[in-house]
């Protein structure tokens, strides 16, 4: 091989960046420790307040106290209660999900890819997209009566909108240039669809995806509170009807984790999946 | 073989109608290396996208091998001025592409790839995304996707039009061993006369809008060329002035209609 104008990296240069990076590693992970002792102190000092206050400036029975609320807790896993509502939750919300995020993906490939569809569907998506989803609560238990099925089918719609509008506009947003690039290397519509639009729409796919797993979980609880028999949602409704606040608390909080573990779990397997994709080179 | 018989094109936008091209024939033999050169809007571009089969002629007709070009030309590279690399793959990935789309086997890919990556001094780069590349590195690989499936005819549209002057100089260079290696015809739009001779066996220069062929000069220098030293031989010098007299007056006159 003759001289190149392009050097590839050397093996000092590859040392020297090797070093960069651990310098920067450091210093990375020495912030992130840093903002998490903030944070649990933060937190600390949020539940000091309150436990000093409650009793003290507060009636318990309006605000609970942090302490009871971690018994509550604790009881409710310890003899086993809080499991099924859990799951209730759970399966609920990730069925309809899952239903309603796929639906959005086919859908919004679909019409992404024909221009014609989308203009004769598009009244028809902004009327349906503009009814507030909880207004189909009714109809939904009339068909399917109180319990998971409604609920499910409530989430999924509600996931549909804006996985499909994610989709069709990623798809919509694909670069000409790219698409005639490849299509005149022989390409089929199929091809070009799965080594160009796909890809290329995936972050907006992601975006999509990241927005309606919250929606999924609120969601999941409107519907158990107005229709369900079950759940988190159900466990709160039941626990204020009897002006029980330190249930009403502790549900509060089980809610607040596993909000906090979906996202986390959403952009885990988000960072995993494109890294996935990019190293699967020809 | 490429022929191109009393081609007209217009360009619509909205609603406005501009005719581009104004009787366009010209013929280009196997092996060929022609360079286009013209004022900007002249209808280069445009040029290309006919061969290509992505533009359609309003009246005329695009030969190539021997058949009239109705839909997209799969029998032609092209390479064009902005690098349509796919963001989300690496270099050799992006080599690939062509030979993948044909579905030629994975391993055979991989081994062309990394032999096209070589030729055109990417080694150690296989791995990197485009956006890790400076911008002559991007038009490397392209020019490797280009000609790694050896596509009969390689439509080129000022594919260095945006480089610094030296980083040009080495990818013309890097073009023409390509070329000596494997000759191909290429259709070579650009804006750059010394570009075009010291790349091209044939010059044509194009009018201003509505672009027509006004005329078409041999360059005779043999193969292998220096591209570094052959800008200052006498016979360039000549052929340039020749040339640039006639350009210059499309270009002059061209700005002085658009304003």
């Amino acid at each position: 091989m003759p001289s190149s104008t392009a050097t590839p990296p050397d093996q000092s240069a590859r040392s020297l960046a090797a070093l960069a990076t651990q310098q920067n590693r450091k210093a990375f992970h020495e912030t992130r420790l840093g903002t998490w002792i903030l944070r649990l102190l933060l937190m600390a000092a949020l539940l000091a307040v309150w436990e000093f206050a409650s009793g003290r400036l507060i009636e318990p029975f309006w605000v609970s106290s942090p302490s009871a609320i971690a018994l509550r807790i604790y009881e409710w896993i310890a003899t086993g209660f809080l499991f099924p509502h859990l799951e209730a939750t759970l399966t609920a919300m990730v069925l309809g999900f899952a239903s309603g995020a796929a639906a959005g993906l086919i859908f919004g490939l679909v019409f992404g890819s024909s221009p014609l569809l989308a203009d004769v569907a598009r009244p028809f998506l902004v009327a349906f997209y503009s009814i507030p989803k909880v207004a189909l609560i009714p109809l939904f238990i009339l068909w399917l009566g109180i319990g998971l099925a409604s609920i499910i089918l409530l989430v999924a719609l509600t996931v549909f909108f804006p996985v499909f509008y994610n989709t069709f506009s990623g798809v919509r947003e694909v670069d000409r240039d790219l698409l005639a690039s490849v299509r005149i290397l022989g390409a089929t519509r199929w091809m070009m669809f799965v080594k160009v639009v796909v890809p290329a729409a995936r972050t907006w796919i992601f975006a999509g995806l990241r927005i309606s797993v919250r929606y999924a979980l609120t969601t999941t609880i409107y519907g158990e509170l107005v229709g369900g028999n079950r759940g988190i949602g159900f466990l709160l409704e039941y626990s204020a009807s009897r002006f029980d606040t330190r249930s009403v608390m502790a549900a509060i909080f089980i809610l607040g984790a596993c909000g906090l573990l979906l996202v986390a779990g959403v952009s885990r397997s988000e960072m995993s999946l494109t890294r996935n994709r990019d190293n699967r080179t020809s | 073989m490429i022929e191109l018989r009393g081609i007209y094109h217009v360009f619509t936008r909205s609603e406005r109608a501009v005719l581009t091209l104004n009787d366009v024939s010209l013929r280009i033999g196997e092996s060929d290396f022609v360079a286009i050169v013209g004022p900007s809007g002249c209808g280069k571009s445009t040029l290309l996208n006919l061969v290509a089969g992505l533009l359609k002629p309003i009246r005329g007709e695009v030969i190539y091998a021997g058949q009239p070009v109705r839909s997209i030309n799969t029998g032609v590279g092209y390479m064009t001025q902005k690098d349509t690399l796919l963001p989300w793959r690496t270099v050799e990935a992006n080599i690939a592409l062509p030979l993948e789309v044909q579905g030629v086997p994975r391993d055979e890919r991989r081994e062309k790839a990394r032999q096209m990556s070589d030729l055109v001094q990417l080694r150690g780069f296989e791995n990197a995304y485009p956006h890790e590349l400076s911008g002559g590195m991007r038009k490397r690989v392209a020019l490797a996707r280009s000609w790694v499936y050896d596509p009969e005819t390689l439509l080129m549209d000022e594919p260095f039009g945006a480089l610094d002057a030296q980083t040009r100089l080495v990818l013309q260079d890097e073009l023409l061993k390509l070329w000596s290696r494997r000759r191909k015809t290429v259709v070579f739009v650009t804006h750059d006369l010394g570009e075009a001779i010291s790349l091209a066996t044939r010059v044509l220069v194009m009018s201003r809008r509505p672009g027509r062929i006004k005329l078409e000069r041999a360059v005779t220098f043999a193969h292998p060329r220096d591209i570094f030293k052959i800008r200052f031989t006498s016979e360039f010098a000549q052929l340039h002035e020749e040339l640039w007299t006639n350009l210059r007056e499309e270009v002059l006159t061209g700005d002085g209609r658009d304003a």
